[in-house]
């Protein structure tokens, strides 16, 4: 038997932290070209389907992502950009430490209109290891914080982007 | 024997028997009853451990000083209630100046034990099966994976491949009948017109292959954008007269002054329409009507709702179920053409607006759709 279930996904995190990179590798598997990206300001939406074994039950979990493109100015656009979403990818720059501490306050937005909203964090950028300028402390400290299992990703890569929509997309089943 | 080591013995469970050197039986301990009740004072030692008739010439050398010890690690017996497993073990007995004037054996039950280790061992065998069935999960996971990516490519670069070569042939067409290679019969006017809408229809199969292959795999993409949904269908409504004109059919177009924007892209929400709006025009007769209305969804202020209403055939209950799955098509005699594929695609593109669609429907008494888009002053 197979449970069929459709979640709608937001992407948080300031200007060029590489959330709709994160999107494109998970569900192209490949690296994402910023020629590609939309010059006007709009809400760019994907699916993708993944399939896990829960609870003696096979779920057909359907992730709609829905991406800020163009900019990353919310205030028009927050409530049906939020509207019905489940969770969010918080992504931040591990070579940018203030795209971390800005995370708190896009999750506690989500949370006000959404106080059951599930969390995941992703730390991008992990290819870059040189550059890096956030701790494992500070990053565990949002993480708990923020209640939001955290992953180093690299979008460039692909490194951990497949598991880490998984784990959001487990922390969303019943 | 001493008195601390028989109340250590007692105290662990643990039987023995003393003899003498000739393995005559001098004293007994049995507080579980393992030795059953075939021995005597006096007996032989092999009354009460018949197993160790085997081991004749290890007894001698323990007696003889030549083996530390002697050791029966599973000896299973058949008692009345439930089978035994005991454990035996045959010291020398020495007298404090070291002589050894008998044996020791000491009786363990280890039943409960040997059946953990037993459990424990069919439990490692369930593991490892268990493991091999995850691998072969995996590989077959990963084989359907990679047919069903081969199926999706074949029918994306043959979909692909087919729509060049139509294009050409359904422009070479239009030149034809543009007459602007010559003046043509009336006879092949209808021709080259049958075969320039076969063309068309071909194009239109593909481009749905395509958008079925692409919501398949999760591979489309909406960019949405703040629109005055009205002014969008006016505009919708518009570019579709001539063919509802063509059979004659009216189009009521309704909207609540006022309506917020809708979050929606403009490309795909033409092919929705266009697909609600097809299938009212392909299933209503000449001279039906057909309403199209923009409003607030009463069940969710956030929403917008689009309804496209026919006073056409009707789908049957049964054709209702499962309506927006993909290759169905409404009935059985259609006559249309149609792919069945519209409503999967329709349905796809509205749930990627972040929206829902439903159909309410009688036979013989029209349909409508009705279509959720998020507007922009939505509030959680």
């Amino acid at each position: 038997m197979t449970t069929k279930l459709n979640k709608k996904i937001c992407l948080l995190g300031d200007f060029s932290v590489g959330k709709t990179s994160l999107v494109h590798r998970f569900i192209y598997n490949e690296p994402f070209e910023d020629e590609y990206a939309s010059p006007m300001a709009g809400v760019k939406v994907n699916r993708k389907t993944i399939v896990m074994p829960h609870k003696n039950d096979v779920v057909e979990l359907t992730l709609f992502f829905w991406d800020l493109a163009g900019n990353e100015d919310f205030s028009q656009l927050w409530h049906s950009y939020v509207h019905g979403a489940v969770g969010a990818a918080l992504v931040c720059d591990l070579t940018r430490p203030e795209t971390l501490n800005n995370l708190i306050k896009y999750a506690a937005d989500l949370r006000q209109t959404n106080p059951t909203a599930k969390f995941i964090l992703a730390a991008n950028k992990s290819d870059l290891t040189d550059e890096y300028r956030l701790t494992p402390t500070k990053l565990k400290e949002i993480s708990t914080e923020l209640d939001a299992p955290y992953y180093l990703t690299s979008a460039k890569t692909g490194n951990e982007v497949e598991v880490f929509f998984r784990h959001l997309g487990r922390l969303l089943l019943p | 024997m001493n008195l601390i080591t028989k109340l250590i013995l007692n105290n662990l469970k643990i039987a023995y028997a003393l003899t003498d050197p000739h393995l005559k039986i001098l004293e007994v301990n049995d507080p579980l009853n393992l030795l059953g009740k075939n021995y005597c004072l006096g007996c032989s030692l092999f009354d009460v451990a018949p197993e160790l008739n085997e081991d004749k010439e290890s007894l001698n050398k323990i007696l003889a000083g030549q083996l530390a010890q002697l050791e029966l690690t599973q000896v299973n017996r058949e008692t009345s209630s439930a089978p035994l497993c005991l454990m035996m073990e045959v010291l020398p007995y020495q007298e404090p100046n070291g002589q050894i004037t008998g044996l020791l054996l000491l009786i363990q039950n280890v039943t409960e034990w040997q059946q953990a280790m037993s459990n424990d061992y069919e439990l490692r065998l369930l593991q490892d099966k268990l493991a091999r069935q995850n691998l072969d999960l995996a590989a077959a996971n990963i084989e359907l994976r990679r047919v069903t990516k081969m199926k999706s490519i074949f029918v994306s670069i043959a979909a692909h491949e087919m729509r060049t070569p139509l294009s050409r042939l359904k422009g070479s067409l239009e030149m034809l009948l543009d007459e602007s290679m010559g003046t043509l019969e009336f006879q092949q006017i209808e021709i080259a017109e049958m075969a320039q809408q076969s063309a068309q229809r071909l194009l239109t199969i593909t481009e749905d292959l395509l958008d079925v292959t692409r919501i398949d795999t999760g591979q489309i993409e909406l960019i949405l954008y703040p629109t005055h949904l009205p002014t969008f269908m006016e505009a919708v409504i518009t570019q579709f007269n001539p063919v509802l004109q063509a059979k004659g059919q009216h189009l009521n177009f309704h909207y609540t002054p006022d309506l917020p924007f809708a979050l929606i892209d403009e490309s795909r929400t033409v092919q929705i329409m266009n697909n609600l709006l097809s299938n009212a025009n392909k299933y209503t007769s000449t001279g039906g009507t057909i309403t199209v209305e923009v409003t607030r969804f009463a069940q969710d202020s956030a929403f917008l709702q689009v309804s496209i209403m026919d006073t056409g055939i009707g789908i049957s209950p049964e054709n209702q179920v499962d309506l927006f799955g993909r290759f169905l098509q409404a009935s059985n005699n259609d006559q249309s053409g149609a792919t069945g594929v519209g409503l999967y695609i329709t349905h796809g593109l509205v749930e990627l607006h972040g929206g829902d669609i439903w159909v309410e429907s009688k036979l013989r008494h029209g349909t409508t759709f009705y279509m959720t888009f998020l507007t922009t002053e939505s509030r959680g």
